[in-house]
């Protein structure tokens, strides 16, 4: 480093050298004192929290699992999540293909083009056949790294979540940050395209559309004592809840958790 | 080599041929079906009326969950269109969904044409004429379209020797 700023080095904050100003006539010392105390403060908020996020996942949580920070996370984590619980369940991968190939009809009717439609449903329906012939976890990893494959599968689960929510339009209109848009707006500029991001809103559709129990752990500072979850039934039954998902949830960004 | 991608742009050609949309045609390059040339011909009562504008798509192996790269060939002037040709239209940027196909891309390329967004200019001469001279952007509009028939003709008669 040179010597114009041998100053700086003793000071051990990172920050220092862009938020301490020597060189002008009237520095307020004490003023810049005070916002480097702040920012100090609240690194130590941040790190004790995140000290305490982590001491409290370790009691539940065996291991992580990241995932592509492309914004489909979601959709990503969701399909692989939901196919690496399920691998050896042959009952409940019948089902799940039964959604994915009837979700073409309703599509259709929706006013998809439905060549465009079937050509997405066919990739994802190769998968599920792959998996279900003997399909292991690092079939299950090949295929999920394979971005070609990979995206076909988050596409047709956004189209399970836009589907869902235009059939129920009513009912999720009162929940958009923005009234004036419609659900059709919406799912066209929010859900469809690849790399947006999902919100609540997705979560609810996608859990209901394909029937499947998901809890998210939130450690977005809401709640600073204990860990903020929420989950997302499928159905109203709510005492008889149990994920078959649970993501870790970090502001923009979804990973897996697994259970001990 | 079958890829998804390229499966489903056979599909998107047997769609197109099958039910072909009304002034526009696509067609993928003989030896490399990620490569279409296309032509679009300027709607009716809009001044690109009679213009026959050609566009390159240009296709990954990620189609259609990532959207092809769209450009006119043709000289073009437009709010939305770049020097360069480039096209700045919500469907093949943040609005792309794997549920559109070439017929969608073209159609949606068509009626920009007569209905620009000149909130977000590409080509900001053309966007300010657009907005406030009508009767300048109409001209030089004209021009483009004429220049388009030139292009046309010049690529039929090299052609004829066959």
């Amino acid at each position: 480093m040179s010597t114009s700023n041998s100053e700086t080095n003793t000071n051990n904050h990172p920050d220092a050298a862009n938020s301490f100003n020597y060189s002008g006539k009237d520095v307020d010392l004490d003023g810049q004192t005070h916002v480097q105390q702040k920012h100090i403060e609240q690194e130590v908020v941040n790190f004790c929290y995140v000290c305490f996020v982590c001491k409290e996942l370790m009691k539940k949580y065996k291991y992580i699992r990241k995932t592509r920070g492309d914004g489909n996370c979601f959709y990503r984590a969701f399909g692989f999540g939901y196919l690496e619980q399920n691998l050896k369940n042959e009952l409940e991968l019948d089902r799940f293909r039964k959604l994915v190939a009837d979700l073409k009809d309703k599509l259709v009717q929706l006013g998809y083009q439905e060549f465009t439609v079937e050509d997405v449903r066919d990739v994802v329906l190769e998968t599920i056949d792959k998996i279900c012939q003997g399909g292991d976890i690092p079939n299950l990893m090949k295929i999920f790294c394979t971005q070609e494959y990979s995206d076909y599968f988050v596409a047709y689960l956004r189209l399970f979540t836009s589907a869902y929510l235009q059939m129920n339009a009513e009912f999720f209109q009162s929940f958009l940050d923005e009234p004036s848009k419609t659900i059709k707006e919406f799912c066209c500029t929010e859900v469809e395209p690849m790399a947006r991001e999902s919100d609540n809103i997705h979560i609810i559709a996608l859990a209901k559309a394909v029937q499947v129990s998901l809890r998210v752990i939130y450690m977005d500072h809401s709640e600073t004592s204990q860990l903020t979850i929420h989950d997302f039934a499928h159905t109203d039954n709510e005492q008889m809840f149990h994920p078959t998902i649970t993501f870790l949830y970090r502001p923009g960004h979804y990973d897996l958790l697994y259970e001990n | 080599m079958s890829t998804p991608s390229r499966l489903r742009l056979m599909r998107d050609f047997k769609q197109l041929q099958k039910d072909p949309p009304a002034g526009v045609t696509g067609v993928p390059a003989d030896d490399n079906i990620l490569l279409w040339h296309a032509f679009i011909l300027g709607p009716h009562d809009t001044p690109f009326e009679d213009g026959t504008f050609r566009l390159l798509l240009e296709f990954t192996e990620f189609y259609p969950n990532k959207p092809p790269v769209v450009k006119f060939t043709s000289t073009m002037f437009h709010p939305n269109v770049y020097a360069d040709g480039g096209i700045c239209l919500d469907i093949l940027q943040n609005r792309w969904s794997p549920t559109y196909d070439v017929s969608a891309i073209l159609t949606s390329i068509q009626s920009l044409l007569d209905e620009p967004n000149p909130n977000s200019p590409a080509n900001s001469e053309a966007a300010n004429l657009y907005q406030t001279n009508r009767r300048e952007y109409e001209r030089r509009v004209k021009l483009i379209v004429e220049q388009s028939w030139v292009a046309e003709h010049t690529l039929a008669s090299s052609k004829v020797p066959d």
